[in-house]
């Protein structure tokens, strides 16, 4: 089953084509990254606009790069949510334009499950099964795919949330952040930092020119947040920006607090390293990340876990858990640098699971800034 | 056969036409649902024509100005279908649309349509005029107060167009006898499109490249307070260095 993907839902716009729900024929991104940096953020006007500039070129490239035809496709994927509304709009409309004028059955589909299924996608298996092979395996379960029941670590911009999944489709809620988003702590972080957006890669970058010899080994807090799996980033950021406060203007006698004093302290004595400091808040973020999902992955029983979302392709996460979770035999996967962030082959990949059942979306789907994963009630 | 659409402001347009004949049209009060209604009326239309898809010679777009999400619908749609069915496609610029509803009017024509924030997209337009293929502004779209446009009306003319009622009463005031106004033009807007762009491909006017074709936006995006950046503190320290502060200058290692 060969189904053509299409993402719009924030500055990136992508197509791609790809068979089975796992081999890509092709996988194009057009990224604004370079215009929003000039805000440190995205605007959602200016990437709505940018989308609907890209999305032919975009469409164009993926279908050529295949070397597919309209009659080779089988399917429209597109993603209807979460998002920007404006940028959301593009993608979908012109999904249902596709689908239209060639008949072919249209899936919306949600970000944040693609993510989760950007784990299902080979990238370096050219001898991979043929279509019918795939299609006839029972369950759809193929050698190299996830093995169920899995535990999936959604971390992006928007999203930080520990997923229980025992199966294709149902999704249990074991735990979310309660105030920032891992990956928009990190946008935050470097933006106070003054290490520009995005913020994941230029953290993790900054934190690679660490220095060993200053004496500062700068301790960032953890929230813990007992007994649950909830996670809480506002803090961690708010640590930080009292620290390089203190650092920049000194801290006052009365009401500087801890992170402003060590900062005043480090500025005197030669200065707040950057990278030092960029190195100690990934290392809390990955350690808190990491901890709570372990024991999750413990308690649940599960086979493996899996890594979805842009902040999935930080190295220092991937390496932390795969080092913590491989002692239990249970496996770590994480998608390709290139699946974490926002791509249209993982919408494809998603679809494929959903229209093998039958499923269908009607011409009157509409965007859904604010979707979440389906979540069902643990233990229904 | 072509398919003419327009989903620029809170009415929406759809038309299909053949051989210039009219087959069927359809207006409806879309609000802001632009992206739920558009195709599913448009899959009707289509049906009870007994059109196919990819019947469809020619695609006719309104490109604006209006709702900034209706035109990213019309456009997403319009760019679509001509790429999938390799079909060309002809943008025309929806106060041209508004405009040609008058274009027989012996005094000058202004298309107006509400841009919020106190304002009117408007275009002043020369008439009369019979060819399609030549049918332009005479000196662009602007966005602009009633009063603005009143200032510019000195001989009388015909407003057309979607405007509200304090609209209407400031263009009164300022302009008296001067300032008549056309039933506003809530209906048949597509099929007005679709003229347009079936007189464009008879003049053997070359049709619009799909991929690069953008709305007319007129307005820029806002940027609004929240999507600037906070202070920085890097920013900080670099304006600090390049005025030589010296505490400033050991404050962060980068
Ligand atoms: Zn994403």
């Amino acid at each position: 089953m060969l189904i053509l993907g299409i993402e719009s839902s924030c500055d990136e716009t992508g197509a791609a084509i790809v068979a089975d729900g796992r081999i890509i024929h092709s996988n194009v991104v057009a990224s604004q990254a370079s215009i929003h940096e000039q805000y440190g953020g995205v605007v959602p006007e200016v990437a709505s606009r940018h989308q609907l500039s890209a999305i032919l070129p975009v469409l164009e490239t993926a279908l050529a790069e295949a070397g597919a035809t309209w009659s080779d496709l089988d399917g429209i994927a597109v993603t209807y949510g979460p998002g920007l509304a404006g940028s959301l709009l593009v993608g979908l409309t012109s999904a249902k334009a596709l689908a239209l004028a060639r008949n072919l059955p249209l899936i919306g589909i949600n970000h944040l499950e693609a993510h989760i299924y950007a784990n299902w996608l080979r990238t370096n298996d050219t001898s991979a099964s043929p279509s019918t092979a795939i299609a006839a395996a029972d369950g759809d379960h193929q050698p190299g795919d996830p093995v169920f029941p899995l535990l999936a670590l959604v971390i992006s911009g928007a999203h930080t949330e520990l997923v229980f999944i025992p199966h294709h489709g149902r999704y249990e809620l074991l735990g979310q952040t309660r105030d920032d988003a891992a990956g928009e702590a990190f946008d935050k972080v470097a933006r106070i930092l003054g290490l520009g957006y995005p913020g994941g890669p230029a953290i993790e970058r900054a934190a690679l020119q660490r220095d060993a010899s200053i004496p500062h080994a700068y301790t960032m807090p953890r929230a813990w947040l007992p007994g649950t799996y909830d996670f809480s980033f506002s803090g961690l950021k708010t640590a930080v920006l009292h620290m390089a406060q203190g650092a920049q203007v000194g801290a006052t006698a009365d009401g500087a607090n801890r992170y402003m004093r060590e900062g005043a302290a480090a500025a005197s004595q030669g200065g707040i390293s950057v990278p030092n400091l960029a190195a100690a808040f990934q290392e809390s973020v990955v350690d808190v990340l990491a901890t709570k999902t372990l024991r999750a992955a413990q308690e649940l029983g599960v086979r493996q876990v899996v890594l979805a979302g842009g902040v999935a392709a930080n190295q220092p996460l991937r390496a932390r858990l795969a080092a913590d979770l491989a002692p239990l035999g249970i496996a770590l996967r994480y998608p390709p640098i290139a699946f974490c962030t926002d791509n249209a082959a993982m919408i494809a990949a998603a679809a494929y699971f959903h229209l093998r059942l039958g499923e269908r979306s009607g011409f009157d789907l509409d965007v859904r800034p604010g979707l979440q994963l389906p979540f069902a009630a643990v233990g229904s | 056969m072509l398919l003419a659409l327009d989903t620029s402001t809170s009415f929406a347009s759809i038309a299909l036409v053949s051989d210039e004949r009219p087959l069927a049209s359809f207006d409806w009060y879309v609000g802001q649902r632009h992206s739920t209604e558009l195709f599913t009326r448009l899959t009707w239309l289509l049906d009870s024509c007994s059109v196919a898809a990819d019947a469809l010679e020619r695609i006719a777009v309104a490109t604006g100005p209006g709702s900034f999400n209706g035109l990213r619908v019309a456009l997403a749609t319009a760019k679509s279908l001509a790429f999938a069915l390799h079909r060309p496609l002809y943008a025309v610029p929806t106060l041209d649309v508004f405009a040609w509803g008058a274009a027989f009017a012996s005094q000058p024509v202004w298309a107006l349509l509400e841009a919020g924030r106190g304002q009117v997209y408007a275009a002043a337009y020369p008439t009369p005029c019979a060819t399609p293929a030549t049918w332009k502004p005479l000196d662009g779209y602007h966005v602009v107060t009633p009063a603005e446009v009143a200032a510019r009306v000195s001989e009388p003319v015909l407003f057309c167009g979607e405007w509200r009622d304090d609209t209407k009463i400031t263009l009164e005031r300022l302009l008296g006898a001067r300032a008549r106004f056309a039933p506003s033009l809530t209906s048949g807007r597509a099929a007005r499109l679709a003229m347009l762009a079936q007189g464009r491909a008879a003049a053997g006017v070359a049709p619009d490249d799909p991929a690069a074709l953008e709305p007319l936006y007129i307005r820029r995006p806002a940027i609004t307070a929240s999507a600037k950046a906070p202070i920085r503190l890097g920013d900080h320290a670099q304006h600090h260095q390049t005025n030589g502060g010296e505490e400033a200058t050991h404050a962060l290692h980068h």
